[in-house]
């Protein structure tokens, strides 16, 4: 029974390639999943995969870092000050619905076409998750350790580093994830319009040149499975010690 | 030494949506350097309130809190406070989570300290661990541990095993104990868990149910390691849960507020006063005073009462109508009292009197030419000493009451008590005065009836029963000059004391007269008739009197030349035994709650017995700060089996009288040995020396 669970997963990607071969079989355009094998191994082998890949994920590493640099900062003060969260909040509230690809045009209008664009675009799109759940996280932290802290006479940013920080940290690394998936989306997005490398690029660049679409659902696979692997990297994040805590309760 | 937590008049109030919320009114006690207090109360008194205000994460509106006369102006590692909910870092191992309350100390020192806590809360092993990864029980140890490691002068606890199951809780006092008897540190643990707060604390603070006062504080007098079972302390637990409401006579018994009393005595008189000021309202009736125990009657059991319960700390007050020394009837005692008087503490003083001494008892049965004489040193062993007295009670009595007033009693003579106050079945008080003036209040937790045959509180609640089978009359009175008893022949010279004499118990036609040499030449003569007898005989006292003794030529003879010094007395209706000897608030003594046939010289007895077993009682309800009958209930059958055995001997020795038994248990007494051994001991007052109703049985068999 066990083990028919564990390949449940597997048996469902299978349904799916079935499917999907069934139904490319007579399409003159649309790939069938060897083509599309195929076609990674073609691109693997001339190094666009990997030069794109690379591409991708440095301007998604630059945008997010950045996020992360300014969202944990103001999100903290607007979870610890309220006078800041008030300040700040409706602004933020009014922002966040905005779809990161409307601003596509705005940020070529600012920085052109080049890594600005994307690289802009991905800070904008993991910055909102990230800055709301850092609120929220160190607003709820909990009283008692705040007073325990207090009560051994720590204080000031001695407190928030080794109390309240690490007391949000679980929360701050739920929005982590989710900003990361939206910085993948959108990094995506970015390159297909304003830019000449990346993952987009080569699935735009792909149909553009030939209408290759093997090599079109080739990119697209290889971007679900980098996501894939990105949001496992963040579950690890979960299993940390530090943060355990606030998973194990269900213990 | 001056207290090194002092909280002084504390008052706090929150504003809800219902306006200004009283938490805390006029806290104040303080706390010894190294004293362990506990605080208990419902929940919502204020107490975790208090604890805010004491670990300075909260000010009070009015009062102060100072630690070593410094007021608490911030949370400082100075008091460190333990929750119920935990806030061990989970995010920090156990060892990251001690340093973080020695911050501030050289690294090598850290270390070590850490792993001095470690040990000391037997944690070894799990110092890398995360908090997740431990039991509640150990959680909370790396509290405590942590706590321990910022070095505070005060630990302050809020319900810290509150989470744990009731085995961990257990465990986890006992270890507390342990660590602080190597740590030791001044304590303040609030708790709803009154048995945790007895097992630890040195002294309980009460408090009321919203808005949190004190109720009083309850000191733990007793050793560590304690056994929670233990009576003493089972009875302090209820004594708490008492003061926090949880017992209905209690309950009942508060709803009239009182005012406060100024009492001048510690202990246990001043944890009441603190209860009742907790309690402050309106008073419908202004006491005139209070006192703790009111006892009416300055005899030998009101006195005894009054010793026993003033030389404990009690504030007593007794109110005699009389102006001692004054006339009483019944001056044959018995060795037994020796046990009492030293009880009493009034040994030497009695000594001192110089009454007569009296050796045994001889009776003169149906005319036998010889007398049958019963010495209490023929069986030594049984009593302190094989003497007693006769004593004129008009001294005696004196010599007790003035040993109650040297005992811190109060003692007013010449008060009359009008009536007991009674509310809804409590006796609260009296209303006395002295003699001729109007009636006044006088409030008392406990009121002692020590009226004598005026039974003040048995007419009162109709509980007077005389008993038919024992209606007597006596008469009697004292006969000075010309007495001519003398007994030198009667005791072997080996017991003789000199100047001794014995008591004179003769029959006569219808009942029996008493013989009783007093000091100087003064003897005491009495007559107990029948009543149907008596009847028949004319109704003037003194001529039934004088008839009467014709009928005994032995006395009539000792009395030859002497002159009657006082008008012949009359009681009728001796013996009586009321229903009950206790009530709410209240308890009865002595003749005022029965009365034995003089026969055996048992009264003064029975009535110092009584009024040292009902200040027991009475003690022991202050103790508990419950009155109740059924608190105050053990007295009576305490007295009870004495005075059961002596009714018992007394309808027997009516049953020989009426029989006119030639073979009774008195005259074989002459030749059974074991049957003189326990006559004797029963006439000295050994009533619970001896197996009445197996020797009433084998006296029957024997006959």
């Amino acid at each position: 029974m066990k083990m028919l669970r564990r390949f449940l997963p597997f048996g469902a990607v299978a349904l799916l390639i079935g499917l999907w071969w069934r139904a490319a079989a007579n399409s003159p355009i649309f790939p069938t999943p060897p083509a599309v094998v195929a076609g990674i191994v073609e691109l693997a082998r001339d190094g666009t995969l990997i030069r794109d890949i690379f591409h991708s994920l440095s301007r998604v590493a630059v945008g997010y870092g950045l996020a992360l640099g300014l969202a944990i900062p103001l999100g903290s003060l607007m979870g610890w000050y309220a006078g800041v969260f008030q300040a700040f909040n409706p602004m933020i509230q009014l922002l966040r619905p905005i779809s990161p690809i409307a601003w596509i045009p705005l940020a070529i209008l600012w920085f052109g076409v080049g890594d600005t664009s994307p690289t802009f675009l991905i800070l904008l799109s993991s910055f909102f998750p990230i800055v709301v759940a850092t609120t929220s996280g160190v607003h709820l932290v909990e009283r008692q350790y705040v007073r325990a802290a207090q009560n051994f006479e720590v204080g000031g940013l001695r407190l928030f580093r080794t109390v309240i920080f690490p007391a949000a940290l679980p929360q701050i690394i739920t929005g982590m994830r989710v900003g990361l998936g939206v910085a993948w989306l959108v990094v995506v997005a970015a390159e297909m319009v304003a830019i000449n490398s990346g993952l987009g690029y080569l699935i735009i660049d792909a149909r553009n040149a030939g209408s290759r679409y093997d090599l079109v659902v080739a990119g697209m696979v290889v971007i679900g499975v980098i996501g894939f692997l990105l949001d496992l990297l963040m579950r690890r994040l979960e299993s940390l010690n530090v943060v355990r805590w606030r998973y194990n309760n269900a213990r | 030494m001056p207290d090194k937590v002092s909280i002084r008049g504390v008052w706090k109030s929150f504003s809800t949506d219902q306006g200004q919320l009283s938490a805390l009114e006029d806290i104040a006690f303080g706390m010894a350097e190294g004293e362990f207090v506990s605080l208990v109360g419902p929940s919502g008194c204020g107490k975790s309130t208090l604890l805010n205000i004491l670990t300075g994460f909260e000010r009070p509106d009015r009062g102060k809190v100072l630690v070593d006369g410094r007021p608490i102006e911030r949370p400082s590692q100075r008091g460190i406070l333990i929750t119920q909910r935990g806030s061990v870092f989970p995010w920090m191992t156990v060892r990251r989570n001690l340093l973080f309350g020695a911050d501030g100390l050289p690294e090598g020192e850290r270390e070590s300290l850490v792993r001095h806590y470690i040990d000391l809360v037997g944690l070894a092993g799990f110092e890398d661990s995360f908090p997740w990864q431990l039991s509640g029980g150990m959680l909370q140890r790396v509290e405590v541990a942590r706590a321990l490691m910022a070095r505070p002068e005060l630990l302050f606890m809020d319900e810290p095993f509150g989470a744990l199951d009731a085995l961990t809780r257990m465990r986890m006092r006992s270890e507390l104990l342990h660590i602080l008897s190597r740590d030791r540190h001044t304590c303040l643990l609030v708790t709803h868990d009154v048995e945790e707060a007895i097992h630890l604390s040195d002294r309980i603070v009460v408090m009321t149910p919203r808005p949190g006062r004190i109720q009083c504080i309850v000191e733990v007098d007793a050793p560590h390691p304690r056994v929670m079972s233990s009576a003493k302390l089972v009875n302090l637990k209820e004594r708490v849960l008492r003061e926090l409401g949880l017992s209905a006579s209690d309950v009942e018994r508060d709803t009239a507020p009182r005012p406060l009393p100024a009492s001048p005595r510690p202990s246990v008189a001043r944890r009441r006063t603190m209860r009742r000021g907790a309690r402050a309202g309106p008073e419908p009736v202004q006491d005139s005073e209070r006192v703790d125990v009111l006892v009416i009657g300055g005899g030998p059991g009101g006195a005894s009462a009054a010793t026993v319960l003033a030389d404990n700390g009690l504030r007593v007050l007794v109110l005699e109508r009389e102006s001692f020394p004054r006339y009483h009837v019944g001056e044959s005692l018995v060795p037994a009292l020796w046990e009492l008087w030293d009880r009493l503490g009034v040994t030497a003083q009695i000594e001192a009197a110089g009454f007569v001494v009296k050796q045994g008892i001889s009776f003169g049965m149906f005319s036998d030419p010889e007398d049958v004489v019963l010495l209490t040193a023929e069986y030594p062993a049984y009593f302190p000493r094989s003497y007693t007295y006769h004593v004129d009670r008009a001294r005696f009595d004196a010599v007790l009451l003035d040993n109650a007033r040297r005992k811190g009693a109060e003692v007013r003579e010449g008060w009359t008590v009008a009536d007991v106050v009674m509310r809804d079945g409590w006796a609260t008080g009296v209303l006395a005065a002295p003699n001729g003036e109007a009636p006044r209040r006088i409030a008392a937790d406990v009121v002692v009836d020590a009226t004598g045959r005026d039974c003040l509180v048995a007419r009162k609640m109709g509980w007077r029963r005389p008993d038919p089978a024992l209606n007597k009359v006596a008469h009697y009175t004292q006969f000075a000059g010309g007495c001519s008893r003398d007994i030198s022949e009667l005791i072997p010279t080996a017991d003789r004391i000199p100047g001794s004499t014995t008591t004179d118990v003769h029959t006569i036609d219808g009942g029996w007269v008493w013989y009783i040499p007093l000091c100087g030449d003064t003897v005491s003569v009495g007559v107990v008739l029948d009543a149907h007898h008596a009847g028949k005989l004319s109704g003037d006292p003194e001529v039934v009197f004088d008839r009467a003794l014709t009928g005994c030529a032995k006395v009539r003879a000792w009395l030859d030349g002497a002159r009657r010094t006082m008008p012949v007395q009359t009681v009728s209706g001796i013996s009586y035994i009321n229903d009950s000897f206790v009530g709410n608030g209240f308890v009865l003594v002595g003749d005022a709650s029965m009365f034995v046939d003089p026969i055996f010289s048992a009264g003064v007895t029975l009535a110092i017995r009584g009024g040292v077993y009902a200040a027991d009682c009475i003690l022991d309800a202050f103790q508990h700060c419950d009155f109740s009958a059924d608190r105050l209930k053990p007295y009576e059958s305490r007295i009870r089996q004495p005075m059961d055995r002596i009714f018992q001997m007394i309808r027997h020795w009516y049953a020989i009288l009426e029989g006119g038994h030639t073979d009774n248990m008195i005259r074989r007494a002459r030749e059974i040995p074991w049957l003189r051994e326990r006559l004797i001991v029963l006439l000295s007052g050994g009533y619970e020396k001896m197996d009445l109703e197996s020797f009433v049985r084998s006296v029957k068999a024997a006959s």
